[in-house]
């Protein structure tokens, strides 16, 4: 079994779902409670990424942070090397690709807290974020954490925007669907069982979790 | 400088509904004596008619298209000027319909939310007096949804006075439980009310609670104030036919002021005669307004009877609601009763049944048409 490109894709998976917490918690949060009419237009950004095959975004995607995009220069102007075929690179694509997966159950889990909790907190002079930490994210803990499981998931399993963007490097940029498919290649089936088997395995053991806790805790706080 | 709220904007909502807030000064005076506490002021009104939002408006949570909104020296909201102040810096207190409790949170923890600022001890002491003046040391340790109506109503009460509010706003704060309990509550909230040190103003669009709990009165009616003033003084002197209705008047008969008197005036209803109270000033064409429960049925029946306010009337119909009967009335105008299912027995009252109404002419009220 390709050890390397397991460990690759459990950092990538963790670093995007990390990235995704920090960008999706208050793009969902927004879009949760916001009367503003064009949200139906950020509602369909957030969701793009479902539709078109993984090679379209992968393309744009290599497109908008390449060495000949304003984004892709200012980056190497920075950091001294170059986005695509890098770590970093494959984690831009990567939060992008799974961004619905993190922002839809956010969001459907704040749109269910009571906006008359949010504004029982603003009366007792709790400001936004405090609101946010104290009163939303303690409601709407188990869509955050469904959130959170279904974007490690499909994270890990990507295959088409890691191979646009990153390439197939080992050690580097080589996940292990990428290895499943290089030793498929190879006819080194037995290897590629290997893998597959464990990928299988594992996000089964995180999906058994999550629903568990979810089944124990989620009628710990019924609506009155 | 408490209580000196003055409040006037507008509030348009999508659709083209308007609700106009009017609050002066003198709707939050202080009560009278022996009530203790600075003055509960209600605002009161059928449902939809605007009050919630108007008290919205005053906690920051809405934001009025025009207007003007001032606390004392302060300026909360200034439409001209783009002024409005967050929920956060206008130092209120709110009390929610269904009392928006955390439910994630002990009664320790919802009524210690808002004091996150203070030092741990200085807040376990200032929680802690809250507790016990409300009685919930008891379940200080429970979270809202093992609570009764009444224990959340009091967590809801004391989260919001542990802060040291300013102003404290109540929307409906009776409506969340049943019938029984509400009757009981409200005695009890008019207690808790009364210990306040700072001015209050509650919503509710229910009769008893206006009577019960409020000193002051603005009775609100499409989106805009029709009248304010004392409850009593608002409850006996409507201004118009609309605030007559809102307080519970239900016969309102065109009447005709023939001769005043001794402050006394005789008025022309329909085929009848009544005495009423007079109104200050000329006023020839009234409305009548008679209470329902102010009416009192006797037996007997003359045509001739020329005794103050003793009106020969025959039973048009009957209707049972508890605990009381509604009858409908002919007496030369049509006049609506409210007596006990007792009385309806006592008096075998039946359809076409005759007999005597009595009305007593301070509860004869005459509002200008």
């Amino acid at each position: 079994m390709d050890w390397q490109a397991m460990g690759l894709s459990l950092r990538l998976a963790a670093c995007t779902t990390l990235v995704l917490l920090v960008l999706g918690l208050p793009l969902a949060h927004w879009l949760a409670h916001t009367r503003r009419r064009w949200r139906f237009l950020i509602e369909a950004v957030v969701a793009l990424p479902i539709v078109p095959p993984p090679t379209v975004l992968g393309f744009y995607v290599l497109m908008a942070i390449g060495s000949l995009s304003p984004v892709g220069r200012s980056y190497e102007a920075l950091f001294g090397h170059r986005l695509p075929f890098t770590f970093q690179g494959l984690l831009v694509a990567s939060v992008l690709y799974s961004l619905p997966f993190a922002v839809q159950p956010f969001a459907s889990a704040f749109a269910t807290v009571d906006r008359r909790m949010m504004e029982a907190s603003w009366c007792l002079g709790v400001g936004g974020l405090g609101t946010f930490i104290r009163v939303v994210l303690p409601l709407a803990w188990p869509g955050v954490l469904t959130g959170v499981v279904l974007s490690f998931a499909h994270a890990i399993g990507e295959f088409g925007v890691v191979l646009m963007i990153g390439g197939d490097l080992a050690g580097v940029t080589r996940t292990a669907s990428i290895s499943i498919y290089d030793q498929v290649q190879a006819l080194n089936y037995s290897a590629a069982h290997q893998t597959s088997l464990a990928l299988l395995f594992f996000s089964f053991v995180v999906l058994a979790l999550t629903y568990g806790l979810q089944r124990r805790f989620i009628y710990v706080w019924p609506a009155h | 400088m408490a209580g000196a709220l003055k409040a006037s904007f507008e509030k348009r909502y999508p659709g083209g509904a308007v609700i106009h807030g009017e609050l002066q000064s003198n709707g939050l005076n202080r009560p009278p004596e022996g009530r203790g506490g600075q003055g509960v002021t209600v605002l009161f009104g059928p449902s939809g008619c605007g009050k919630t939002t108007i008290l919205r408006c005053l906690a920051g949570l809405e934001r009025p298209e025009e207007g003007l909104i001032q606390f004392g020296e302060e300026t909360w909201f200034d439409a001209q000027r783009g002024v409005c102040l967050s929920p956060q810096q206008r130092g209120i207190g709110f009390v929610f319909q269904d009392y928006a409790l955390f439910p994630h949170l002990t009664v320790e923890g919802n009524v210690g939310y808002g004091l996150r600022h203070l030092h741990r001890s200085e807040r376990r002491k200032h929680v802690g007096e809250m507790l016990s003046r409300f009685d919930l040391i008891q379940v200080a340790q429970h979270h809202p949804r093992q609570l009764s109506g009444g224990q959340q109503q009091r967590v809801a009460l004391a989260r919001a006075l542990v802060r040291r509010p300013r102003l404290l706003l109540l929307d409906e704060p009776l409506s969340a439980l049943d019938a029984a309990l509400r009757e009981a509550l409200r005695t009890e909230l008019r207690h808790w009310l009364a210990g306040c040190e700072i001015p209050v103003l509650l919503v509710t669009h229910d009769r008893a609670e206006v009577l019960t709990l409020g000193d002051e009165l603005v009775v609100m009616s499409g989106g805009r104030t029709q009248q304010s003033g004392p409850v009593l003084s608002v409850f006996n002197h409507p201004a118009n036919a609309e605030v007559a209705r809102i307080v519970g008047i239900q016969t309102l008969q065109p009447g005709r002021v023939v001769d005043v008197s001794d402050g006394l005036a005789t008025v022309e209803v329909g085929t009848a005669t009544l005495l009423a109270l007079a109104l200050p000033g000329p006023c020839r064409d009234v409305l009548v307004g008679i209470r329902a429960e102010d009416v009192v049925l006797i037996e007997g029946f003359e045509k001739t009877s020329s005794a103050r306010n003793r009106l020969p009337a025959v039973v048009e119909s009957l209707h049972v609601e508890v605990p009381m009967v509604r009858v409908e009335l002919d007496c030369g105008f049509p006049l609506r009763a409210l007596i006990t299912r007792q009385a309806v027995e006592e008096l075998n009252l039946r359809l076409g049944t005759r007999l005597t109404a009595l009305v007593k002419a301070p509860h004869v009220h005459l509002i200008p048409a």
